[in-house]
Formats: C-alpha cells, structure tokens, sequence
C-alpha cells in the first residue's frame, strides 16, 4: 500500500485520487494549553471530513515524564512509526500472490473504510532462536501439535496484549466500528488456531463482527508482533477533552479580542483626557 | 528574527549602539548591519563607534531655530522637524534593506524632544515602506527627571502605540535608584546592558550563528502572533549560571554508577530548576513593571545546553504562565546553546494593561501642563534658549 503522511494543523487533505486518503494526527497535550486544543479540535473536524480515514496519536498518553526538551519526540516518533511501519507492510502484498491467512491491502482498506477516527494498538515478543530452529526441522507429528498449541496461546496472549497496551490514541475498544489483528514474523511462528481464537476473542471484546485477522510473513525477523486497528473508535476520551479545552479557549478569546482596543487605550490615556498626543 | 534597527535621538541611537555591539559579541545575526541613527543633534553622533558614518542622520539641520544644536526637549519643534525632513528621512530608509528582514525596530527615550517627538514620525513612514511589522521599543523617564520628560513621555506613548505595531517598554525609574546609584546619566551603559540581553533574547531568537536546532521552534511568526495585540509590552529574564558539577558529564557519570534510578532523581532536578527559573522570569523585575495578569499574550524562550533544559519543568511552567496571565495564547520554545556556561528563561508579556508606573507618568503630565506654560513650537522654544 503506498501512503503518506501529514500533521494535525493546517487546512486538511484534498481529495484528488481515486485511491483512499488516510490521515496521521497527533493530538496536542493538555499540557499545551488552549490554542493548540483550538486549532487540534477545528482541525480535527476537517480532517475526519475529507479523509477516508484518520489515525490518531495522542501526544498526552505518551509524553515520558523527566525528559530533556533535547530527547523530545524521539522516542514517541519511533513508537508511532513501528505501530504503522507493522500496520502498512502487512499491506504491501496484493491478494493474488498471498496465500491464504496472509494480509493484504484491501483488508486493511477495507478495515479504514468505515471513515471517523482510528487507534493502534501494539506488542511484541522476542522469537525463541531454539524454538525457530527446531520448529523449521520438526519432523515429529506429535511435537508439531504441542508447539502448535503453545504457539497459538503465544499469539491469542500477544493480541489481548496489543489491544490492552497503551493505544496511540486511548479508547473504548468496545466502541471500535471494525478491527484488523496482523501478526508479524517469522511464518514458523504462527499458528492458525491462534489466529482464529484471537479474532474471535475481538469480536466479543471489541463488541463487533468485523474482525479481520491475518499474518504477514517476514522470514529473518527476531520479533513476533500483533498490530491491532481499531477503526472509527467513538469513544475517545482526550478528543472530548480536546473539544471542551477548545470551547474555552475560544470563549477567553472572544473576551480578549472584545476589551483589547478600549484597554490600550485606557492605559495610553489619561483619565480626564487632558493629554495629546504627539503626533 | 532580523530586524533593522532604528534610533531616534539620544537613547536611542545608544540603544542601537548597545544592541548592535552585542550583535557581534554574541553572534547573533539579527540586524545584519542594517542601522540607523536619527538626531537633531549633531554632537549626538560623536559617541557612536559601532553604527558606521553613513548611517547618521542629521535631522533639521537646514531649520533655522536648530542647526545641528538639537530641539532641547521640545517635542512638538522635533516632530515638525522630522516632518519637513520627510524625503531625506525616506532616502535614509533605502540603507535599511527592509525588504530582506522580518520587522523593523524603531529605539526612542520617550521623554526626549528628539525620540518622543521624531520617533513616532519616523514609525510613521516606515509603516509606509514595509508590510512587516513595525515595533517601539521605547525608553520611559526616571522620577528624577524634570517634569519636561514626564510629560514627552505620555504624549509621546500614545502616539508610539497608535503607530507602531507594538511598543516594548524600559522603564528607567524602576531600575535606576537615584539616591544610591548616582546620576542616571552614569548608568546608561549598564542600563542599555541590560536591556540589550533582555530584548535580544526574544527579538534576535533563533539568530545565534553556532545555533543547534532547537526542539520547540520559535521563529518570527510567533513573535508577530505575540505581538499582533499590540499596545505596550514588557520583557521578564532569569538566568543561572551552571555548576559545573551539575553538567551532562556528571549527570552520566552518576547514571553509570548508580543506574536509572538516580537518573530519575536527577532529572526531576533539572525539571524543578527549568520550572523555578521560568517564574522567576515572570515575577522578578520587568523591563516595565506591570501587572502580568493583564497580560493579553505571552511567549517564553528558554535558551542554555539541552540537557539543561526540562521538557516537563518547560510544559510546567509553561502551564503556570497560562494560568497567572489568563491568556490563552502563550508561545514557547528553546534554544539550544550546547556549550553555554548558564540557562536563561526570557518572557515578553504583550499588550500589559495595568501598569502603575504609566498612570504615574500621566499624573504628573497633567500636573505639569496646568501648572507650568507649556512650549509649542519653535518660536516659544528658541526663546528660552541662551
Ligand atoms: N508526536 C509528535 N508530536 C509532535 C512532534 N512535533 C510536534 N508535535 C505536536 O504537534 C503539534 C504541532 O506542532 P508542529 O507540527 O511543530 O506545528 P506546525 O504544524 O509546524 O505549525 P506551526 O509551526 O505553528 O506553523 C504540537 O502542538 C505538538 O503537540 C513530533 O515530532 N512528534
Ligand atoms: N536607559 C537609558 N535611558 C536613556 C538613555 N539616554 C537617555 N535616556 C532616557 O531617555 C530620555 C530622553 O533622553 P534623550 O534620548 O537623550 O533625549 P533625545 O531623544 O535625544 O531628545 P532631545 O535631546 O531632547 O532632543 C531621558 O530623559 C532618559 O530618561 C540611555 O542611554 N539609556
Ligand atoms: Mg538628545
């Protein structure tokens, strides 16, 4: 799938291209204070209008404490950017040349099709060498069940992992529309049991039954990960805080814009007016 | 930000003299040379070192009542001066490059004849050169001084705010105590010091030559936003200089030793130490002391080495400005200066509307102006001259 990306602020995306166009939005932190939650909240409204879909990150959940200004969004970027890096590749495949279980692009098109906004979720284990190797020499049915047991309840504790982990925008999962699992690894570490129980552990969590699960291959990898999508979530708590943070920075600024002439004039002059000006 | 710098009399053209001095000590690039120097004085000019020959103007030195002698207080004879000097004055700004920089900044004490009088006409016609934004940046008299300046000064601030995009005011009597320091004359130069780092800190952000880049940017446009309320504004600075034994390499040794845990313990140091320095910008003296709540807007540059520099005492204090100004727009942003011995928090308060010291001015303006006959025009003026 090819994409691009684009900040919160400014006018928003037109839409040119036959093909979707997804928005990436960081939220401000509270912490920024009004304007920012001003321009985020209006922003916000344009974005989820004409794009097909926007996936948002939100800078309040993940702000580490005790930072340096100079560390800054390091660490959250590179957090960001493995949920999507996950997210996408899995979509690079077409489905004609993919067997089946493997994710391709319009199953996540298809995920992002609901429009509104989304979050990620994400977790990831280091994969066994041992077990790796063993399991790509394995010639012993009964061992080849056992490890397939183990691997399925590795991968169904992975995705309740993902889904529980520090989303990149906090929601209810409840309230997700559609979801997308991708399992990412080396493929002797799937299993497809694990897969099925965790897509059906999605549906109840996530309380629908659009739930697309899929593995996406990656020979050399050292990591199995799950990626979560939870499309057109409406229970976002920091979006609610956003808007009233906003409502109340554009009230205080309608108060200043109203007083700002008659006080400057006020302190420049002299209460009996008695004083001319220059020039 | 580049701006081009404008004096105007006295006080101003020491000003631009100071400013463009630590210009070249700091390496901060902001004016790129692009200065000038208006008087009625020639003798004015004598003291000048760093504004070149070519950029002193001599302003009515063709009227018959000032030759070059100056207009000895009388701000109404300065302001006719400069209006008759129109066309040399637009000459003059075609060395200011105008076109090329960010804003223009427009020096004056407002209690001279010269800079209360021909400064806001020289803000007048900039306004008709450029788009950019025109800013004062005027000097208030000390209680020491004849009732002359007091009054130059209130009516010179209400045409200096009208004009101009926005006046940053330095207010002699708060920093000058006449009985102990002497005649404010002798403490020009440490004055404009003073001013000079407190003004560059906002002014020429983001113009330092070895400048790394910075995390929070601030560039002019947020200077501009700040400032767009216009009215009179005011700067707050608190600096520290840095224990060495508090530096990174210490603080990494102390990681090695001792693990994260005292990282952790460290870090919230330098959190607590960002924080407290931001307020003590806000609440020690101001260039113009004022109330802070009144403040329409705010922006806050923290500027020392990075790993002096808190994100979270930063959005703290950040967050404290908001809460004591009542503003929703306050700006903030770093300054990286890698190798520097000392962090400092600057903070210009815009469009300040309780300012105690400017009612005072205007007090004892009015007292002057009914008590005293006042001199209009030249004529009045030439009398009183020996
Ligand atoms: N996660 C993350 N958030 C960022 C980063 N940079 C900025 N932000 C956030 O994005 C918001 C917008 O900041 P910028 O992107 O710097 O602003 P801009 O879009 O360049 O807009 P202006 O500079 O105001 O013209 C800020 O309020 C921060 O919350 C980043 O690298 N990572
Ligand atoms: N901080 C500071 N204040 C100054 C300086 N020079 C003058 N002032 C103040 O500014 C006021 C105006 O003084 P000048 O600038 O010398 O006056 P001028 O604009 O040249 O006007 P005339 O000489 O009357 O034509 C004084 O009353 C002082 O309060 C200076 O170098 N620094
Ligand atoms: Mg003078």
């Amino acid at each position: 799938m090819r994409y691009s990306s684009s900040r919160d602020s400014g006018a928003g995306p037109e839409k040119m291209y036959d093909e979707p166009v997804y928005g990436l939005g960081v939220l401000p932190g509270e912490y920024e204070g009004g304007r920012p939650a001003l321009n985020a909240a209006r922003s916000l409204q344009s974005f989820v209008t004409k794009v097909d879909n926007f996936i948002a990150f939100d800078n309040d959940a993940w702000r580490a404490r005790d930072q340096t200004i100079e560390e800054g969004y390091d660490e959250m970027n590179k957090e960001l950017a493995t949920r999507m890096v996950t997210l996408l590749a899995a979509g690079e495949k077409d489905a004609s040349d993919v067997a089946e279980n493997v994710m391709d692009s319009s199953d996540i098109m298809r995920t992002l099709d609901t429009g509104g906004v989304s979050s990620i979720g994400y977790a990831s284990s280091p994969v066994d060498e041992q077990k790796g190797l063993l399991g790509r020499f394995r010639e012993d049915g009964d061992e080849y069940d056992a490890d397939e047991a183990t691997d399925a309840t590795k991968i169904k504790g992975l995705v309740k992992r993902a889904v529980n982990s520090r989303l990149t925008i906090p929601c209810e999962v409840s309230s997700a529309d559609r979801v997308l699992v991708v399992i990412s690894g080396p493929p002797e570490t799937f299993a497809r049991k694990g897969l099925e129980s965790s897509r059906q552990w999605l549906e109840q969590t996530a309380d629908t039954v659009e739930v697309l699960a899929g593995d996406d291959p990656r020979e050399n990898a050292t990591e199995l990960a799950a990626v979560v999508l939870l499309s057109n979530v409406t229970q976002t708590p920091r979006v609610d805080e956003i808007q009233n943070q906003a409502v109340d920075a554009q009230e205080k600024i309608r108060e200043l814009d109203e007083v700002r002439e008659e006080e400057i004039e006020d302190l420049i002059t002299d209460e009996d007016n008695e004083l001319d000006p220059v020039v | 930000m580049k701006f081009a710098l404008v004096g105007v009399g006295g006080a101003g053209g020491r000003l631009v003299e100071q400013f463009r001095h630590t210009e070249k000590e700091t390496g901060r690039s902001f004016s790129k040379g692009s200065l000038l120097a208006f008087d009625t004085q020639k003798a004015a000019f004598e003291q000048y070192s760093e504004i070149p020959l070519d950029r002193h103007v001599l302003l009515g030195d063709l009227h018959s009542g000032i030759r070059g002698e100056g207009v000895g207080g009388d701000v109404d004879l300065a302001a006719d001066v400069a209006r008759q000097d129109d066309d040399e004055i637009y000459r003059e700004f075609d060395k200011l490059d105008v076109h090329n920089l960010d804003a223009v900044v427009v020096a004056a004490g407002l209690g001279g004849g010269t800079g209360g009088g021909a400064g806001p006409v020289i803000v007048d016609r900039l306004k008709t050169i450029t788009e950019n934004p025109v800013y004062g940046l005027g000097v208030l008299p000390d209680r020491s001084e004849p009732d002359q300046q007091a009054l130059n000064a209130a009516r010179s601030l209400q045409s200096f705010v009208r004009i101009s995009d926005g006046v940053v005011l330095f207010d002699n009597d708060s920093w000058h105590n006449g009985d102990k320091q002497g005649p404010l004359a002798d403490r020009y130069g440490e004055l404009n010091r003073l001013h000079a780092t407190r003004f560059l800190s906002v002014f020429a952000l983001g113009e330092l030559d070895s400048a790394e880049i910075a995390e929070n940017t601030l560039d002019s446009s947020d200077i501009f936003r700040t400032l767009t309320t216009g009215g009179v504004a005011s700067i707050g600075y608190a600096s520290t200089e840095l224990d060495v034994n508090s530096g990174f390499f210490s603080r990494l040794l102390s990681k090695l030793r001792n693990g994260e845990k005292k990282y952790e313990t460290e870090g919230r140091t330098v959190a607590m130490r960002t924080n407290d320095l931001i307020k003590r910008a806000a609440t020690r003296q101001l260039t113009l002391p004022c109330s802070i709540a009144s403040a329409d807007r705010a922006l806050i540059v923290l500027s020392g080495p990075p790993e002096e520099c808190s994100r979270k005492g930063f959005e703290s204090g950040r967050h404290w400005l908001e809460e004591e100004t009542g503003a929703v727009e306050v700006f903030a942003g770093d300054e990286p200066r890698p190798n520097a011995s000392s962090v400092s928090a600057t903070i210009l308060f815009s469009n300040v509307t309780e300012v105690p010291r400017i009612d005072e001015l205007q007090r004892r303006a009015v007292a002057a102006k009914s008590g005293t006959p006042q001199s209009h025009g030249q004529d009045q003026r030439h009398s009183r001259q020996p």
